[in-house]
């Protein structure tokens, strides 16, 4: 037996290879957004006074959501090819679908940000205004783009059956 | 929508064929095969006749838009006329 085969084995034994398998997330993204929500609201609040524990805590808070969505984007249904082959035909039309759907939601959100910004200081409420907070702003929003698809290709479809990997 | 009725799992039992041998076979994932059988995805032409090729029957055999007659309704029906 060679070291790739015992590897495999081990694999198998270990139900590794259930990760990889697509699955329908449908709300463990939640999870990972409220993370980052909360991260860049820690992250920005206190008014231009340093908290180490702040910081620390949103730190940890971004990077947790982060590689959650990382993470989630390779368990979730597959958007892009793998090595489990190309996306058929049913795979390709959720990915358009969902990218259509998560393009959507990030332009009227930002189109809903630009309109808050606008009257922010007429209403006298917060706004982002130092670099950091627009550097925290672009990485939540990085973030969250790469979770949304997994999000909404995970109610495209239905859940499937439980014996579909098992035949 | 209009519903798309077929008897993929029918074949596919009656001819001892897994999904993931299926779906090897017309080029789709494993999980494609389930969602058709459910009804919950409706293929296109290419995988429609793809899928009746590999059955070796015609596309009407396999999907209607019309319930099909279930196999005990059909054996009583053949029973009965004989």
């Amino acid at each position: 037996m060679t070291l790739l085969d015992r590897i495999d084995r081990f694999c198998r034994w270990a139900v590794l290879d259930r990760l990889k398998r697509s699955r329908p997330l449908r709300w463990q993204p939640f999870i990972a957004l409220a993370a980052i929500i909360a991260s860049y609201i820690l992250l920005v609040s206190g008014e231009g006074h340093f908290a180490p524990w702040r910081f620390a805590v949103g730190i940890t808070l971004y990077v947790g959501g982060s590689v959650a969505a990382a993470l989630m984007r390779q368990m979730g249904p597959r958007l892009s090819p793998n090595q489990a082959g190309p996306l058929d035909e049913r795979e390709l039309s959720i990915q358009a679908r969902a990218s259509a759907w998560s393009g959507r939601t990030l332009s009227v959100s930002a189109m809903v940000g630009c309109f808050y910004m606008a009257y922010a200081d007429w209403f006298q409420i917060w706004r982002p205004s130092t670099p950091l907070d627009w550097v925290f702003l672009g990485m939540a929003l990085q973030s969250a783009s790469m979770l949304l698809p997994t999000l909404i290709a995970s109610w495209l479809q239905p859940l499937p059956e439980a014996d579909i990997d098992e035949e | 929508m209009t519903n798309l009725y077929n008897r993929i799992a029918l074949f596919r039992a009656e001819r001892g064929v897994s999904r993931r041998d299926l779906a090897e076979a017309v080029g789709v994932n494993n999980q494609t095969i389930g969602y058709l059988e459910r009804g919950d995805y409706k293929p296109s032409l290419e995988l429609a006749m793809k899928i009746a090729a590999y059955f070796g029957v015609s596309i009407e055999m396999l999907f209607s838009f019309k319930p099909f007659e279930s196999v005990a309704d059909a054996l009583r029906r053949a029973a009965a006329g004989e």
